[in-house]
């Protein structure tokens, strides 16, 4: 997705170029890169070995609360994580600036973002789902499997407005990791990400739907084991759909091109 | 040795000085005195206070010090006198109608991040204008403090309490339950962590409701464990009225108890089989709790705080534990059949305290003792009711046992920092001597016609076929700063210009309007003859700006960055090659810009600025980091981007630089254009005159006036400072009146001249060059 295709004219697309900027950034971050693909699989693993061999009352085998719950959770932190701390820091070192006295409009910014968020989301699910398929940890794919495709890309979208409403708030690393995972941490536990939320209580688990990673968790869960129907998954991904653009509404209000007032 | 002139002195504190209301710590009677540019807080006795609020510029010293005797049945002698006036200058206390200096590391900021703050423990600030925030809120909640609204709401909050007690069984009984779900209790310990949210938020609001400052909103983190918000409210004890100190304090336990008040009725209402009843219970009852502990008057707590305004006292516990110290000493028995010297001393400094605060300090530690005590007790139940029983005869003195274990650990800790405390060397460094060298002062040449350049051959004179910028009474203000006052300029097409100015004068803001990034409050923006405001794309694609050496797209080559910038500006794949070799960056293109060198960055800033050929271009300090050799060589790439007729406006630090390449040069300071004219004649209009220190005890403001050549005589941190043109002359002079030796002599240099001219706006020493400006405003 890098320079691929030669364009025609001599001056090259912005669109692509930034693409091109944003995913080499990504990809040099070793530690970043490491931590998005290799923290899910140690929660795998962890929960994997609690929960080996069980199911739910009535219910599916652990792994299958498990796995998409886990790897909702990943995608959601990556597409949140990312973009906040990209945001936050080229708002501190004036790149907005930089960006702002060229004639590329902004969305265009947020469209690169967007793409290589998707790309890691769906690499890191690829990689998530071939180790969950293992025979120790047991996952068993449900033939209607791509229909998770355009569930991540909803849930990136998602998370990335949420990352940017965060990114614009904090002026500092540190602000970025506190805020951000006061988010998700408890976004976590409520949305059943790490043990089945047909475990939870009743009304934590009819208040959850105020979540994101909620729907995120829900659809895949459905997904995965095969139980999704198209009304349940078009509520998922509207779920979504609306908190990117809440989100992104309240992202667009409190947008600043640089720290200096 | 007269210093009849000290008396008759008439200094005047500092506008805007906060000076708080009589405090007590220890036995002694103390004021706080806070300054709100530098940040600066001090404590000062019931004396210097008397004096201080006297100083109004009207009265004079001679005066005070009768007023003084009468109050304290003491006179102040001159050496008191000038301690005390040195102390006030030292401080920057007294209005000189200088400009206030904010020391580099602000006490203000030191205090407020205390060492270790690293990712464990720490800080972080999690609002970027938190006075503006507050102000929002404050009118957002205007209909609260209406009376018809508040009271009711005080009684609720009071009623919380109450009713919480009235039902304690159940309550109890439900947060029993509740123990035994630890995602539900999660899920109330998150509810009641956004309660302290809003109880911080509370104190925030009532301060600025009574006009204090909130400085800072932030999460603050506890060895990785624990995160809590914080509101940081400035100057509580300046409030002149206690009540209002208390009530500030108070605040965050009474938002505590009226966020619980909406959870109270669905509780009540709830039928007793429901699933979330242990929830609301447990979260009524262990936010009561929550509200009251906070009021146990413990030092980190605020019922602490409260306590201390209620009396009006400063560190009421350190003061009630030397205040015990001192009575134990005059109490313990002599060894021999007369009293000891501590044994007496210890009775005289118990003296010292009058009855009130011995019965205050008394009570407050006896209160303290008791609740160690309960704390002590109550944890030793704890343990015993929630501890397994297998060894339950002795889990009740666990607590007992882990304090026997960690006194010793503590001492140890403490003294281990006291000798590596002690073994560390000062780290005071000498104080830089401001001696300039001595050489004679420049004599000023009012007559030289501005236009006589000396560079004159070098630089071709430009006749701009238009103009490139229009500035005309362009005004910017930043709440109460001025940041433009009144600007008009014109900048020619092909003109190389330069900004010259102290940091904060207005030369960014100056910057970002004529791109468009900010819009000038009043006065026309001119650029190509377009307006620059509302983002005119078409108007960024001719300009440049440099940008800050740290402005480049992270993780990239500086060829990748480059190639970005080019791209984003809708440039071809060349234009990153041809800006790369201009700034002579060719050999660095494949390393990474965080790898750069400090100059390599700043070649990098100012290839971004180019990429895209703009025909105007702003260059900030481009030549900051650079060596002497490769600051010539970039001298040679801005003659050549000027040569190819494109319009440079420079900002520097440096004079011989804009000497070396400006075709004219504004100065900026406090948002003025104070001087602009081609910079040869700026030069010669600077001479500024030679200052001449005299300590304060060998010779008297008047004595100094009376000398002749003495332009202006002033007073400055018990040295006086005469200005003068003539040097030598007054030198002379002085020599009657005082030692040579004592006289200090700095003469100017460019620099000062610069400095004066910045100094404060529009000075007399600029009048060679006011012409140029008024022919600028005239336009």
């Amino acid at each position: 997705m890098t320079t691929t295709t030669p364009r025609p004219t001599a001056v090259p697309s912005a669109y692509a170029t930034l693409t091109r900027a944003t995913f080499l950034a990504s990809v040099r971050d070793r530690t970043t890169v490491f931590f998005t693909f290799a923290f899910p699989l140690v929660f795998l693993v962890v929960f994997g070995l609690l929960f080996r061999g069980q199911s739910v009352d009535g219910g599916l085998p652990y792994i299958n609360y498990v796995a998409p719950g886990v790897l909702s959770w990943g995608v959601g932190n990556a597409a949140l994580f990312g973009p906040a701390f990209a945001l936050m820091h080229w708002r501190r070192d004036d790149i907005l600036r930089l960006i702002w006295r060229t004639p590329t409009p902004l969305p265009t910014v947020l469209g690169s973002r967007f793409l290589v968020a998707v790309v890691v989301g769906l690499s890191q699910a690829v990689l998530f789902t071939a180790v969950a398929l293992l025979p120790f940890f047991g996952l068993h794919l449900d033939g209607s499997w791509p229909l998770a495709l355009p569930l991540l890309v909803f849930g990136v979208a998602a998370f990335l407005s949420m990352g940017l409403v965060v990114g614009s708030l904090a002026d500092t690393p540190e602000a970025v990791a506190a805020i951000a995972n006061c988010v998700m941490v408890p976004m976590a536990f409520l949305s059943g990400s790490f043990y089945p939320a047909d475990l939870l209580p009743g009304w934590i688990r009819t208040a959850s739907w105020v979540l994101p990673l909620r729907y995120l968790d829900d659809g895949l869960t459905d997904v995965l084991a095969g139980r999704a129907s198209f009304g349940s998954l078009a509520l998922d991904c509207g779920g979504l759909a609306a908190f990117t653009v809440v989100f992104g509404l309240i992202a667009a209000r409190i947008f600043r091109w640089s720290n200096r007032t | 040795m007269t210093t009849g002139g000290l008396l008759d002195l008439r200094p005047a504190l500092r506008p805007g000085i906060l000076v708080g209301p009589a405090l007590t710590r220890g036995p002694a009677v103390v004021h706080l005195l806070k300054d709100p540019v530098t940040g600066v807080r001090m404590e000062v006795g019931a004396k210097e206070h008397f004096i201080i609020t006297r100083l109004d510029g009207s009265r004079s010293l001679a005066e005070i010090g009768t007023e003084y005797a009468a109050s304290f049945g003491a006179r102040l002698g001159d050496a008191q006198w000038q301690q005390m006036l040195r102390l006030l200058s030292t401080r920057q206390l007294l209005d000189g109608g200088r400009p206030v200096a904010v020391p580099p590391a602000a006490p203000a900021d030191v205090r407020r991040r205390p060492a270790g703050s690293g990712l464990l423990s720490g800080s972080t600030r999690m609002v970027a204008d938190a006075p503006a925030l507050m102000d929002r809120l404050h009118g957002a909640t205007a209909f609260a403090r209406r009376p018809a609204v508040l009271v009711p709401l005080l009684v609720l909050a009071a009623a919380v309490p109450v009713a919480v007690a009235v039902r304690f069984g159940e309550l109890a009984d439900q947060t029993g339950r509740l123990y035994h779900q630890p995602v539900t209790l999660a899920a109330v310990g998150c509810v009641l962590w956004v309660s302290l949210g809003l109880h911080e938020l509370a104190h925030g609001l009532v301060a600025r409701a009574y006009g204090l400052r909130v400085g800072e909103i932030g999460l603050r983190r506890v060895w990785g464990v624990m995160t809590y918000l914080y509101c940081e409210v400035e100057d509580v004890q300046f409030l002149d009225r206690r009540g209002r100190q208390v009530a500030v304090a108070v605040a965050g336990a009474v938002m505590n108890l009226l966020f619980l008040l909406p959870f109270w009725p669905v509780w009540a209402l709830l039928p007793d089989s429901a699933q979330a009843l242990p929830a609301l219970g447990g979260l009524l009852l262990l936010g009561t709790a929550m509200a009251l502990l906070n009021l146990v008057p413990l030092p980190p707590l605020d019922g602490y705080k409260i306590l201390g305004y209620a009396l009006g006292t400063l560190r009421l516990a350190t003061e009630s534990r030397t205040f015990l110290a001192v009575a134990a000493g005059s109490l313990r028995p002599a060894k021999g059949s007369a009293p000891t010297r501590g044994q007496g001393d210890a009775r005289a400094r118990l003296r010292r305290y009058p009855g009130r605060l011995r019965l205050v300090y008394g009570v407050f530690a006896l209160c303290c003792a008791l609740l160690a005590l309960a704390v002590l007790a109550g944890a030793c139940l704890l343990c015993r009711a929630a501890l397994p029983g297998r060894w339950d005869a002795w889990t009740c003195y666990l607590p007992l046992a882990l304090i026997a274990a960690a006194l010793p650990l503590r001492l140890l800790g403490l003294r281990f920092a006291a000798r590596r405390a002690a073994s560390k060397p000062a780290q005071d460094p000498p104080a830089p001597e401001q001696q300039a060298p001595q050489t004679t002062p420049p004599a000023p040449q009012p007559g030289t016609p501005p236009q006589q350049r000396e560079k004159g051959d070098m630089k071709p004179q430009p006749r701009p076929a238009g103009t490139a910028i229009v500035l005309d009474g362009v005004s910017k203000h930043y709440g109460e700063v001025h940041a433009l006052d009144d600007v008009s300029l014109t900048v020619g097409q092909g003109e190389f210009f330069g900004v010259l100015g102290p940091n904060g004068a207005g030369k960014t803001t100056l910057v970002e309007i004529v791109e468009g990034m900010r819009r000038a409050d009043s006065g026309t923006v001119s650029v190509f003859g377009l307006s620059p405001w509302p983002r005119n794309t078409a108007l960024l694609r001719r300009i440049g700006v440099q940008t800050q050496t740290s402005a480049f797209f992270t993780r990239l080559t500086a060829w990748e960055h480059l190639e970005t910038v080019a791209a984003l500006q809708g440039a071809d794949r060349t234009a990153a090659r041809h800006a790369l070799d201009l700034v002579g960056l060719a050999g660095k293109e494949r390393s990474r810009v965080d790898d750069l060198s400090g100059g390599q960055r700043q070649r990098l800033a100012l290839a971004t600025a180019l990429v895209h050929q703009p025909d105007l271009i702003f260059l900030d300090e481009p030549t900051a980091a650079l060596d002497p050799e490769a600051r010539r060589s970039l001298w040679t790439v801005l003659r050549d981007l000027r040569g190819e007729g494109r319009t440079i406006v420079y900002t520097t630090h440096y004079l011989d630089e804009a000497e070396a390449l400006c075709d004219r040069v504004a100065i900026i300071a406090g948002g003025r254009v104070v001087a602009l004219d081609s910079p040869g004649a700026l030069i010669r209009s600077m001479a500024a005159p030679a200052r001449l220190l005299v300590p304060a005890d060998r010779i008297t403001v008047e004595q100094a006036r009376a000398v002749e050549g003495a332009e202006r005589v002033l007073l400055e941190g018990g040295e006086v400072v005469i200005e003068t043109r003539h040097a030598n002359r007054v030198l002379i002079e002085l020599g009657a009146l005082v030692d040579m030796d004592a006289i200090q002599t700095r003469t100017a240099t460019l620099e000062d001249a610069y400095l004066r001219l910045t100094a404060s706006p529009p000075p007399r020493a600029a009048g060679a060059v006011a012409p140029a400006v008024g022919t600028e405003r005239s336009r």
